[in-house]
This record gives C-alpha cells, sequence and structure tokens, in this order.
C-alpha cells in the first residue's frame, strides 16, 4: 500500500454512499522502477503477506505513464 | 474563668487553622498535577456512534466478505492472509472501475488534466478539471494516521504488529483557487 513520501499512479473510485474515494489500484513510481501495489495472480494471493515486496513492472516511469496515457479512455477528462 | 477562655480561644485557633489546613491542602490537590500513568486511549471515541451513518458505511466497506472467517487475533497463523483477500485486480488499468486517475506523491496528490504536460486523467464526472492539490490520506501506521487526521482506516493486526490494508482518500470540502481544502 501506499507510503507517505513515494510517488504514484492511483486508480481511484468516487463511492457516493459514503463520500470519499477508495483506490482500485495502483503503481508506485520510482523513476528507472515503478511496482504494482496489488498482487494479481492466485499463487501472489496464496502466498500473500502483510509484509511482502512489490512486483517490479520491468518498467520505468515514463514508460509506465505513457502506456496508461495511451490506454485511458478518450472521454476522459478533456 | 480566665483559664477557661484561654482554653476556649486555643481551641478555637486550632480548629481555624485545621480548617484553614484543610482547605490548603483541598486547594493544592485541585492545582497540582497528579501521578499519571501516561496517556489513555479514548477506545469508546473511535466507536462511530448509532447516527454517524457515514462513518458506519465507510467502515462497512473493510469487513471481510466473508463473514464466516474468524478476526485477526492473537492465535491467527502468522502467514494467513491479511483480511483485504478481495483487493485484488485482473485489469492492471482499470479505468472502467475508477473516476478518477491521479499521479502524485503523498501526502499530496496533483490532479492534473490530460491538456498539462505531465500525465494524470480526469472523469468528465470528477468535479475538478483543473489543477488542483488533493491530500492522499496514506497510513501505514497509528502515528501517521494521526498526523493526517484519517478518520477511517483498516488495520489488520497480529502479536501487537498492525499494518495497514486500506487508505482512503477524502474529498474536497471546499475548493477555491484550484486548491481542494480538506
Amino acid at each position: 500500500m501506499p507510503l507517505v513520501g513515494k510517488r504514484y499512479l492511483l486508480f481511484l473510485k468516487y463511492d457516493p454512499s459514503t463520500e470519499d474515494f477508495h483506490i482500485v489500484t495502483g503503481y508506485q513510481l520510482d523513476g528507472q522502477h515503478t511496482y504494482n501495489l496489488d498482487v494479481h495472480s492466485y499463487s501472489d494471493r496464496n502466498n500473500y503477506k502483510l509484509i511482502h515486496p512489490l512486483r517490479d513492472q520491468g518498467e520505468n516511469e515514463q514508460q509506465l505513464l505513457d502506456r496508461v496515457k495511451a490506454i485511458g479512455p478518450p472521454n476522459w477528462g478533456k | 474563668m480566665r483559664r477557661h477562655i484561654i482554653f476556649g480561644s486555643l481551641v478555637l485557633l486550632l480548629s481555624c487553622d485545621y480548617g484553614a489546613l484543610t482547605f490548603a491542602q483541598t486547594t493544592a490537590a485541585s492545582e497540582v498535577p497528579q501521578y499519571s500513568v501516561g496517556p489513555l486511549t479514548d477506545y469508546s471515541a473511535a466507536v462511530p456512534g448509532p447516527n454517524d451513518v457515514l462513518r458506519l458505511r465507510r467502515g462497512q466497506r473493510y469487513n471481510a466478505p466473508d463473514a464466516s472467517l474468524p478476526a485477526l487475533g492473537e492465535q491467527s497463523d502468522d502467514g494467513l492472509v491479511g483480511g483485504d483477500s478481495g483487493h485484488s485486480y485482473l485489469d492492471s488499468f482499470p479505468f472502467s472501475q475508477s473516476d478518477t486517475v491521479v499521479v502524485g506523491r503523498s501526502p499530496q496528490v496533483r490532479h492534473i488534466c490530460r491538456t498539462t504536460s505531465e500525465i494524470s486523467i480526469l472523469n468528465s464526472k470528477s468535479p475538478c478539471r483543473r489543477h488542483v492539490q488533493f491530500h492522499l490520506h496514506v497510513i501505514f501506521n497509528q502515528a501517521i494516521a494521526s498526523m493526517f487526521n484519517v478518520t477511517a482506516v483498516q488495520f489488520a493486526c497480529r502479536r501487537a504488529k498492525c499494518s495497514f490494508v486500506r487508505s482512503e482518500i477524502f474529498p474536497c470540502l471546499s475548493l477555491a483557487n484550484d486548491i481542494c481544502y480538506f
């Protein structure tokens, strides 16, 4: 999960019933490395512990952001 | 007779002195800090009031999907999943499940339109299409939670070690000059 002082790309979902956002998923941006905050595979979830290393995305920050920008819905926030 | 008067005066004087002494002690007792065992946690303050619907709803979000699972406790297995078993998404970039995508450094997140040089994406439903400062309420221990005045967090605790499993971002209470205030 996110830590204070780190940089993140976050996908947020607004919940009108609670009048706040929650984090759907996110990535830690660390220059040459990016890390997914979630666990994705079944084996990962089986081995999931409260404290565990984040999964390196294998791409740097700019590559990840470029990819998100390219995939992002075209009708969003113009 | 004179002896009686002297004795009576003496008794009266002593009585007054005793009363004054008692008063002084009482006064001193109320002013002098008392011995303390340290700060006490007001656990009752953490229990939501029955009329605080918003807080109750926010708390329900953290309930385990399977109510039959035992709560984490001192006897829980160290290797077990820490309560947030539903926090997994196959979609690497879940736009369809999101309202907003932000990039930022906690505790502040900069919410930027696509028209700016830096990446970040806004949903048309978002109340802000301009540069808006969000405070990212991120929690990893009680001290940080307190520092950022986070009111709804979930901790998974085992043997006095707690880890947060969810965090929240609170919306702006007001918006002025493109700054989101909380």
